[in-house]
């Protein structure tokens, strides 16, 4: 068979030296992984064993004008989940669920929020209770994968201020933007969520080395942690004793308060009822709790202050005189008379007072609110030129209160309307309606308020519930500055319509005249808002004191029929509180029989 | 008596202190790095029962190495028997271990007789290839070899375990192509199976046919030879593909992450990974002994075992893998060059053969480690831990040193 003579000589040649060069091959594949790519595997072995914890920051609190507290933190348990780990104990999570009492489903899809093939730990339970913790802790053995962590939990210490405070939650871990080693909790509403970035803090970041079975080995040599910043306290302008008396005088009505500094903004109350208990959002709610909020008539969750709208009513007036004088529909000497109600085309308009209030001028005429008075300046007008005063007056757009989810209310105008009912065809005629507040307009409570504001000072201010940041560590101070735009109307325009509302309180035949003070001089204008779902809404808009106002109130009282009657005794009894300390106006209800009907009617 | 004193001096002058010394140096490596990867879990299990069969191990050795080679030529279809036996009793009560079974128990010990096949089998064909002294027929040759290679590559196969099935083919083709066999019987034989990968690239495989048919044209093949090569490669190439999607999706998966462990992410292809990432982060000089972090916080998978090249790459670094390399490569050496030396052709044909196995254990696992090549599972010789194969390695560098100490005689 050895025919070959030359194979024979140079097989152990060929044979060695095709493993050399398999050899060699090798070789040069290994000085490629190991001296030339080496930077790019230590950083994958790094990234192997070390785990990126995040340092939960401690949260900003939050206070009231005068350093009470409204918010605070409290210890609280949180139980988490190393998917990775867990995955392969399918068994513990039965047990797991038995000791949460959850359906091992629900425990498997809070497991695996990140997915299975993550060591990023999921949050199981936040706060856990004493019974749980402790059975957990004396079985801790039996449970890879499961952590605690002692975190911090907020306490709401205001309850009448949920709708401003709003509350916080799980950061949404569908939104890239939110990263992903950072899984605390972030404001949801209110001013949790508007000054999140203030609130919230750093979150600090601990590098821990683990094992491939992501058992913790300790801290990261070389690698020193980065520790958390705590949150801003945030100073609030609100006033929390205002703020409770005033939740007192809503007794429970539904409806909103708005008390605001009419310089620079600052708001003092904000009540909108009715509420929720703020430490339902606390915890981890259940779907039944939540659908009963949700669903609940009364919608709860509502902050009617910014989000519930409203026609105006006869607080819509000042708009008609600013509008009439500075158009020149309303001259020098400009009357109307009123019978009690005015023909326009095929169609009778009533005044409030169906005897009719006779000869009306701008003043009186807004003094007793007579409605004849302010179709007869509506329909001349037109509806275009009451919205650009409505508008520049801070209706018809978001005031910019430092809250989400305001509303921006509507002012119609020839687009709007082009829009409803197509291109020209409504009727001037509902020119009247606006002037009176009625039909294609809506305001919010804090639109009322800024606009308010606007008559009493001459300027429109963005409601501002926060005044500064303090940092809890360096006692840094930030202020959050009001932001003020002067409204486009003349001065002297603006004098005629403040007296006509310090009319409305203190001259007799104002339609508030039965509340008058004798302490403080109080200017104002009731209003009802006809509601086609049932009984009227009754509003009161007012600014004190008179010369140099300090104080701005809107009311609304849904179903609450007269302004009058209902809402201006409120706003009454928030302003003597707030410039006197004490109220000396009577109750509403002792009162009942005294407001005069015929006056209080609007 | 005199006379023997010779002999016995003459012996040791003949016994190859390289091979004796690479062997050893390669095998106290492997309990080094065992021990590493024993102080991950913080035990020394592993480590105290490889000691231990080291030590038999050295017995061993020495005992196979002063065996003359008529011992071995004359049990040859001894120890092929006996070892298909031992892999049918595998088959049949073989204990189940990672899926597939590969281990009987004797006396207490487990053992692992594909093991011992592989040796069987190289004494086995190196006796039938050395038979023939005036009659030659390459055809017969291969014939024998293949007939000896059928039945241990099936029954291994059948475990499952795809790595040690392989090796007796490349075996067979090892000692083949010692003895001298044509190219062209080589090229014959891949061709078919270059075929069945028609459907995957036909862009390549279709010029290797042609070029394949060219070559056997040249070496004197004509039509009828080619047409019959040619209806098998067609054969092959309608075939594969029917065959592939007759098969269950997790046979498919199995085959696939086989070939290209990157599809599989979370198995073979994790382990790939973390081996590459413990070789490179390695660097140079490596991380140190018993700080390796991929070893220590064990992310190295079969860290003791298959992949213990990537341990020595991440503690020893650059200079570490390449000494290993050193160290197998004067093993692989000597070994084919005691082959050469041998004077009595059966001899010649085991130490072709064990160095064959050896080489392609040792390529087959580093270039996996490496991310060159599937994962197959094939340990690293004299390196990895595992009772029987440390064993089945010494006892070829026993048989290795004996066809030296004996190459003087025929």
């Amino acid at each position: 068979m050895l025919t070959r003579g030359w194979w024979h000589e140079k097989r152990v040649v060929i044979f060695t030296g095709i493993v050399v060069v398999a050899f060699g091959l090798l070789d040069i594949r290994l000085f490629w992984l190991q001296v030339i790519n080496r930077p790019n595997f230590t950083r994958m072995a790094a990234s192997n064993r070390i785990r990126i914890e995040t340092i939960e920051p401690l949260r900003g609190r939050i206070l009231d004008r005068n350093g009470n507290l409204l918010v605070e933190n409290r210890p609280s348990y949180t139980l988490y989940a190393q998917p990775w780990i867990i995955r392969k104990q399918q068994g513990s999570v039965m047990n797991l669920a038995g000791i949460l009492q959850l359906e091992p489903d629900e425990l498997r899809q809070r497991i695996s929020r990140r997915g299975w093939f993550t060591f990023a730990p999921s949050v199981l339970q936040r706060d856990l209770s004493w019974d749980a913790l402790a059975a957990l802790e004396a079985q801790m053995i039996d449970f890879p994968g499961i952590l605690f962590r002692l975190e911090s939990k907020r306490r709401y210490l205001c309850p009448v201020a949920v709708h401003i405070l709003g509350y916080i939650g799980e950061r949404d871990i569908a939104n890239p933007q939110s990263g992903g080693i950072r899984y605390n909790l972030v404001g949801k509403r209110g001013l949790e969520k508007t000054y999140e970035k203030y609130l919230g803090g750093e979150p600090g970041v601990k590098y821990l080395e683990v094992d491939a079975n992501g058992r913790l080995i300790g801290e990261a040599s070389g690698k020193p942690s980065i520790p958390s910043q705590p949150g801003w306290d945030l100073y609030l302008n609100i006033d929390a004793k205002l703020q409770e008396f005033a939740c007192e005088l809503m007794a429970d009505r539904t409806g909103a308060i708005v008390a605001m500094d009419p310089r620079d903004g600052a708001v003092l109350v904000l009540v909108s009822e009715p509420d929720y208990d703020p430490s339902l959002f606390t915890g981890v709610m259940p779907q039944e709790v939540w659908d009963e909020l949700t669903s609940d008539p009364a919608k709860p969750l509502l902050n009617r202050a910014i989000q519930g709208l409203y026609p105006p009513g006869s607080t819509f007036k000042m708009v008609d005189l600013c509008a009439g004088y500075s158009e020149g529909v309303i001259g020098e000497n400009f009357g109307v008379h009123c019978p009690g109600g005015l023909q326009i085309g095929n169609r009778w308009f009533n005044c409030w007072k169906h005897g009719g209030h006779g000869g009306m001028g701008p003043i009186d005429g807004l003094q007793h609110s007579c409605d004849v008075f302010f179709y007869t300046v509506g329909l001349r007008l037109g509806i275009e030129r009451m919205e650009k005063y409505a508008r520049e007056l801070g209706m018809g757009a978001e005031t910019g209160i430092d809250l989400d989810g305001e509303s921006d209310g509507v002012v119609a105008g020839k687009a709007y309307l082009d829009r409803k009912f197509g291109a020209g065809k409504w009727s001037k005629a509902l020119a009247a309606n606006i002037a009176i507040g009625q039909g294609d307009v809506l305001v919010t409570p804090i639109q009322l308020a800024v606009y308010t504001a606007a008559l009493a000072t001459g300027d429109v201010v963005s409601p501002r519930l926060a005044n500064r940041f303090v940092h809890p560590v360096t006692g840094e101070e930030m202020s959050v500055e009001p932001d003020i735009r002067p409204v486009k109307i003349d001065r002297l325009i603006l004098l005629k319509v403040r007296e006509a509302m310090r009319r409305v309180v203190n001259e007799p035949g104002g339609t508030a005249f039965w509340l008058k003070n004798p302490e403080i001089v109080i200017a104002g204008k009731t209003g009802t808002s006809q509601n086609p779902h049932g009984k009227d809404h009754a509003l009161f808009v007012a600014y004190a004191p008179f010369d140099d106002p300090t104080i701005v109130v809107a009311v609304v009282v849904e179903h609450g029929e007269h302004g009058s009657s209902t809402a201006a005794p409120i706003a009454f009894k928030l302003i003597e509180r707030y410039l006197k300390g004490e109220v000396k106006t009577p109750s509403d209800s002792a009162l009942a029989g005294t407001a005069p009907l015929e006056t209080s009617g609007d | 008596m005199p006379t023997e004193v010779i002999t016995l001096r003459q012996r040791l002058r003949d016994l190859d202190r390289k091979l004796v010394f690479a062997t050893l140096i390669a095998m106290l490596l492997g309990l080094v790095l065992i021990y590493s990867a024993d102080h991950s879990l913080e035990q020394a299990v592993h480590f105290n029962r490889q000691l231990v069969v080291a030590a038999i191990g050295v017995l061993l050795i020495t005992l196979l190495a002063v065996l003359p080679t008529r011992v071995y030529y004359s049990t040859a279809f001894l120890a092929y028997g006996f070892a298909i036996a031992l892999l049918l009793l595998a088959m049949t009560s073989g204990i189940m271990g990672l899926g597939a079974r590969r281990w009987i128990s004797i006396a207490g010990l487990n053992l692992q007789p594909s093991e011992a096949a592989k040796i069987a089998f190289i004494l086995a064909a190196a006796r039938v290839l050395s038979q023939q002294h005036d009659f030659v027929s390459h055809w017969r040759n291969v014939g024998l070899v293949a007939a000896l290679a059928i039945v241990p590559t099936a029954l291994v196969l059948a475990q499952p375990d795809l790595g040690t099935s392989s090796l007796f083919p490349v075996i067979a083709a090892g000692m083949l192509a010692w003895l001298g066999l044509p190219l062209q019987f080589f090229i014959l034989f891949l061709l078919p199976v270059v075929s069945l990968f028609w459907a995957v690239n036909a862009w390549v495989v279709t010029p290797l046919i042609v070029a394949g048919l060219l070559f056997l044209w040249r070496t004197g093949m004509r039509w009828v030879g080619l047409t019959i090569v040619l209806v098998i490669c067609l054969t092959a190439t309608v075939a594969a593909p029917r065959v592939w999607n007759r098969l269950e999706p997790y046979q498919q998966r199995r085959l696939i992450s086989f070939l290209e462990p990157s599809t599989d992410p979370l198995g073979s292809g994790y382990q790939v990974i973390q081996s590459k990432v413990a070789i490179g982060s390695g660097g140079f000089v490596g991380m140190g002994y018993l700080k390796g972090t991929q070893t220590q916080l064990r992310f190295l998978p079969e860290q003791h075992t298959d992949f213990i090249f990537a341990l020595a790459g991440e503690e020893f670094g650059f200079v570490g893998t390449t000494f290993t390399l050193v160290v197998l490569l004067v093993i692989l050496w000597r070994g084919f060059t005691l082959a050469g030396q041998a004077k009595s052709q059966f001899a010649g044909l085991v130490a072709a053969g064990l160095t064959t196995m050896l080489a392609y254990h040792i390529i087959i696992n580093i270039g996996m480690a490496i991310g060159l090549l599937p994962v197959t599972g094939l340990p690293l010789p004299f390196l990895s831990y595992g009772g029987t194969f440390l064993l089945t390695c010494l006892a070829a560098g026993g048989i290795l040193l004996s066809v030296g100490i004996h190459r003087r005689e025929r």
